[in-house]
């Protein structure tokens, strides 16, 4: 009779809590993930005082069709190990943080695999990460990466035409030389004008593969509209307001917005600076751009307001698009910024 | 039905008429004005003292303050990675010197530019509080003093009665601000602020011939902004159009003498106030203000644009 009781407790058991394990993460691993997209940011050191296994069954049950988890949960989940892993090389584990950045990169594949349009979050990933990770000491790690993404977009060569693009309008920025007092912009521009010129026949190479790769679009747009074609460039930024990386798309509204105000069409102006502003509210340029139209327009106490509800607050998180417009490994700190950003609730 | 339509748009008409023209009281124009013979303030000067010219037409002067008006300092720094080690520790220093010169009834707030912006002491009357954030100051990052310079005039102290000192430090040029030069120098002459600066030459960062633009925005608000690089360098030019100064060194021990020299050169300023008469409402006024009789050089904002 005992051995019967004993084997019907241990069936019971075994069924309730094999699903479970199977199929749901823990509470706990779930509210890390909840609270993170919540701009929770303990949650990071939480997560790894948590046993690796626990962790890494979580994960897997996050991963099982059957969890339910969203390609957003996922994706939030990945960014919560990805900030476990750069924690990690900070304070030189690296173990742990091959452990997370391996959880993050399956992760990562599984959102792609629910949403294809986060094919493009995953790049940019890509992009940001082995520099770094580089920058914090975790040389021979980004060597994986690199390769990973060689091997899975090497051969797309929409994107390698958009990556030398940026290498060629960097180094025009960098070529246009200061030459004496009095200079104007436009013979700024025309001392640009041969990287200028190779970076756009990239882009626009790059859009004939792709036409759907919009930040190539905010790209030439730019080039476009400092080339002195404002309809060609007013076109382009149109298109790339539809990317699906808010930061294309928060630029594109602000070059769009500065062209409208170039022509004092005010009104269309302030619409696309809070249009900026509504997709990235914790952007710089855009709360700039805004309280700067209205203080032209005479509406200073609004301009002082736009200041003071965002930018100018006490301990302010402020990331700007503008800030990593280069190639990717320029500013990989400010890249994974945006990344994290995007999947704050 | 007729005549109330009639009545109607007269109403209408005098009300932009009216809108057209300035009303006492309401559109009172305040001129910040330092006035000196050699390097010497001139004290005692009153209102018979002073003419002013709005876009050429002579004004009332409604009255003319010299200490009875408190002041509010907003301090803008540049906290870029060219400014840290001794250069940061002198800044803090010289800043902290200038505040301690404030009295009870002053205000201040301090807002630092490197890529980013940030208030680090808003408006407050505990210059204590704006010392104490001064402390935690660290140096990294690129150089938005455009955007810093516009957000430091944006964000003046809302208290109506004070007079307004925008006090910026830089030690080089624009690397990363999206505004461009025009339209902060717009925005200068719509406030009332006075900006003195400090800047600090001879470091590799300033701007000199053969030096990259590096990127910034591109963007262009009015014919303006075509200039990349003007005749005078930024801060100079603001402070000009404000009626400030702008002061130079190379040597970050001058800095202390820089910032304490400006809050005692300011405290000796007259305010005029009046209110226009005899000129339209809307766009660029040129003011020019001088002395009746006594000997002396005024120094006083640009005009003023509406």
């Amino acid at each position: 009779m005992r051995v019967l009781v004993l084997a019907a407790l241990v069936l019971l058991l075994s069924h309730s809590a094999t699903p479970q394990q199977e199929t749901q993460p823990t509470p706990a691993y779930r509210s890390l993930v909840d609270g993170y997209r919540r701009i929770g940011m303990t949650e990071i050191e939480r997560l790894l005082t948590l046993p690796g296994d626990a962790i890494e069954a979580s994960a897997d049950a996050a991963l099982s069709p059957a969890s339910g988890w969203t390609w957003e949960d996922l994706r939030g989940a990945a960014m919560l190990h990805t900030d476990a892993a750069l924690r990690a090389l900070g304070s030189k584990d690296r173990s742990a943080a091959l452990f997370h950045l391996a959880l993050a990169e399956r992760l990562l594949d599984r959102t792609v695999s629910l949403s294809r349009p986060q094919e493009d979050f995953v790049w940019r990933w890509y992009a940001a990460m082995p520099q770094r990770i580089k920058s914090l000491g975790g040389s021979g790690i980004e060597n994986r990466l690199d390769a990973y993404a060689q091997n899975r977009w090497g051969q797309n060569r929409a994107r390698m035409l958009y990556l030398r693009a940026l290498e060629f309008e960097w180094r025009g920025a960098n070529e246009a030389r200061v030459v004496s007092p009095g200079q104007s912009m436009l013979s700024m521009r025309n001392q640009a004008q041969g990287t200028w010129t190779g970076a756009a026949t990239a882009l626009v190479e790059a859009l004939k593969e792709d036409p759907s790769l919009h930040a190539a679009a905010l790209h030439l747009g730019r080039i476009r509209m400092l080339q002195g074609q404002p309809l060609e460039a007013i076109r382009l930024f149109r298109s790339a307001l539809a990317s699906v990386d808010p930061a294309v798309a928060y630029l594109a509204a602000l070059f769009l917005g500065s062209l409208e105000e170039r022509e004092e069409r005010f009104v269309e102006a302030e619409s696309l600076y809070r249009d900026a502003l509504a997709r990235i509210p914790y952007g710089q340029a855009a709360p700039l751009a805004l309280a700067q139209l209205l203080s032209r327009t005479g509406r200073e106490a609004e301009a002082r307001g736009v200041l003071a509800a965002g930018l100018l607050r006490p301990r302010a998180f402020v990331v700007e698009p503008m800030w990593a417009y280069g190639p990717p490994d320029e500013d990989p700190a400010t890249q994974i910024d945006l990344l994290r950003m995007e999947v704050w609730k | 039905m007729k005549s109330v339509v009639a009545a109607a748009v007269a109403a209408s008409l005098m009300m932009s008429a009216q809108d057209s023209r300035f009303r006492s009281g309401v559109d009172a124009v305040r001129v910040d004005a330092l006035v000196v013979d050699g390097r010497r303030p001139v004290a005692g000067l009153t209102a018979e003292d002073f003419e002013l010219r709005d876009t050429g037409v002579l004004q009332a002067i409604d009255s003319v303050a010299l200490a009875d008006v408190p002041i509010s300092v907003m301090v803008l720094l540049d906290v870029s990675t060219s400014v840290s080690g001794s250069t940061l520790d002198r800044l803090k220093e010289g800043v902290g010197a200038a505040l301690a010169a404030l009295e009870p009834r002053d205000r201040a707030a301090l807002i630092t530019f490197s890529s980013d912006l940030r208030l680090r002491a808003d408006w407050s009357g505990d210059i204590a509080s704006v010392n104490g954030a001064l402390k935690t100051l660290q140096g990294a990052g690129g150089t938005s003093l455009l955007d810093g310079v516009f957000a430091g005039l944006t964000f003046g102290d809302p208290t109506a009665t004070v007079r307004r000192l925008l006090l910026v430090f830089s030690d080089g040029e624009d690397t990363s601000s999206w505004l461009p030069h025009g339209a902060v120098i717009d925005k200068a002459r719509r406030t009332d602020s006075v900006v003195y600066s400090v800047t600090m030459r001879g470091s590799p960062w300033s701007r000199r011939a053969g030096q990259p633009l590096l990127f910034r925005s591109g963007i262009e608000l009015s014919p303006r902004d075509r200039v990349v690089w003007t005749e005078s360098p930024f801060l100079d030019e603001i402070a000009d159009a404000t009626g400030g100064t702008a002061f130079t060194t190379k040597d970050p021990g001058e800095l202390r003498g820089a910032f304490t020299r400006i809050l005692t050169e300011f405290r000796t300023r007259y305010l005029i106030t009046y209110t226009p008469q005899g000129v339209d409402r809307a766009g660029w006024h040129p003011i020019e203000v001088k002395l009746k009789t006594s000997k002396g050089k005024v120094t006083a904002r640009r005009g003023y644009l509406r």
